[in-house]
């Protein structure tokens, strides 16, 4: 409302004024304590935020739809895949770390363990593909993202024809890791 | 609220057609001082809680909270770290030794660490304020068991070795 003046009367100026002035004394008492790098505006900014979403609870009012009704694209699923890949390994690896200083045995013994179970091979090369997949994703897109922060292929075009390229070149490093190495 | 471009509308449990009175008083100007409850369960969920997300922080020193590093100076040692593994990821394939074990280690966790402490800032900070703490500890925790591994034990590179010849 305050920022609501331009071409209105002076009649919601002087009236705004006196909100102000209305509102400034409480803000002064009561937050001097708070107040030592922060400016009177800046008092009434957060207050007034915290106002606007006081009346939301109260009114109960819905928020709009956005994840529900936007299509996924190219640009948000990968960079989807890129953060998801990027927290699982992040995850992964100091829990199993953490985890294996606790275990007994050495780490051989576990993988004896694993080669007595005697999986069928194509558990053991969908694990690998699980394995495989994240680093091998994370890394390509993961230049594709510096090239970004250098301020390179930004454009809508080269994004989406980098990001094809990216999942294409993820999907063949992954296969030639689990069946060639 | 039903467009044709929509992905999820029609088929999410989530989504519900609000009654036409209420839909026509949304467009009224004035809101009805009974409850109006939203189509959004999770948003109902906080609600009913009266759960306050903390909002902001908005100013740089805000943000810079205790420590004294601009944050910019902190996003280029994330970038060095990054390009640096860059380089790091194809050279275990070809030389491996204690050395790539621990220069492995260190480069893997500390991007994890800074990554999902971004994630965690991003998402989880307005909700939880001390989510920090338990992914530093579990950070720590895994630097533990990696140097233990790496001298105790075969080391990551031989690790992976071993599991891929499985």
């Amino acid at each position: 409302m305050i920022r609501a003046s331009f071409g209105k009367g002076s009649a919601l100026l002087t009236s705004n004024a006196a909100l102000l002035s209305s509102r400034l004394q409480p803000v002064v008492v009561t937050q001097l304590s708070h107040t030592s790098t922060r400016s009177q505006t800046e008092d009434i900014a957060y207050k007034e935020m915290e106002e606007f979403w006081d009346k939301n609870r109260r009114l109960n009012r819905p928020l709009s739809p956005h994840l529900r009704i936007y299509n996924p694209e190219l640009t948000s699923m990968l960079s989807l895949c890129h953060r998801a890949t990027g927290i699982a390994m992040a995850v992964t690896v100091p829990f199993v770390a953490a985890t294996l200083l606790g275990l007994p045995g050495d780490f051989s013994s576990y993988i004896e363990y694993i080669k007595d179970l005697h999986l069928n091979p194509a558990i053991l090369t969908a694990a690998k593909y699980v394995l495989a997949f994240p680093i091998c994703y994370h890394y390509i897109n993961g230049i594709r993202h510096l090239a970004w922060d250098w301020a390179i292929g930004f454009d809508l075009k080269t994004t989406y024809q980098s990001g094809y390229f990216v999942m294409a070149l993820a999907l063949l490093v992954t296969a030639g890791f689990v069946h060639l190495l | 609220m039903q467009g044709k471009g929509c992905l999820f509308v029609k088929n999410s449990m989530f989504q519900q057609t609000l009654p036409t009175s209420l839909q026509n008083s949304l467009v009224t100007k004035h809101f009805s001082l009974t409850s109006v409850a939203s189509s959004n369960a999770v948003v109902e969920f906080f609600r009913a809680r009266n759960f306050r997300a903390k909002r902001g922080p908005f100013r740089p020193e805000e943000k810079r909270g205790d420590h004294k590093m601009m944050a910019s100076t902190h996003w280029k040692i994330e970038r060095v770290l990054a390009v640096s593994m860059l380089g790091v990821m194809p050279a275990c394939l070809f030389v491996q030794g204690p050395i790539m074990d621990t220069l492995l280690s260190i480069t893997v966790l500390l991007h994890g660490f800074w990554g999902v402490d971004g994630v965690l800032t991003d998402y989880l900070e307005k909700f939880v304020p001390w989510i920090h703490y338990p992914w530093y500890l579990l950070t720590i925790a895994g630097l533990a068991g990696l140097i233990y591994f790496n001298y105790n034990d075969v080391g990551v590179c031989e690790a992976i070795k071993m599991v891929w010849k499985l």
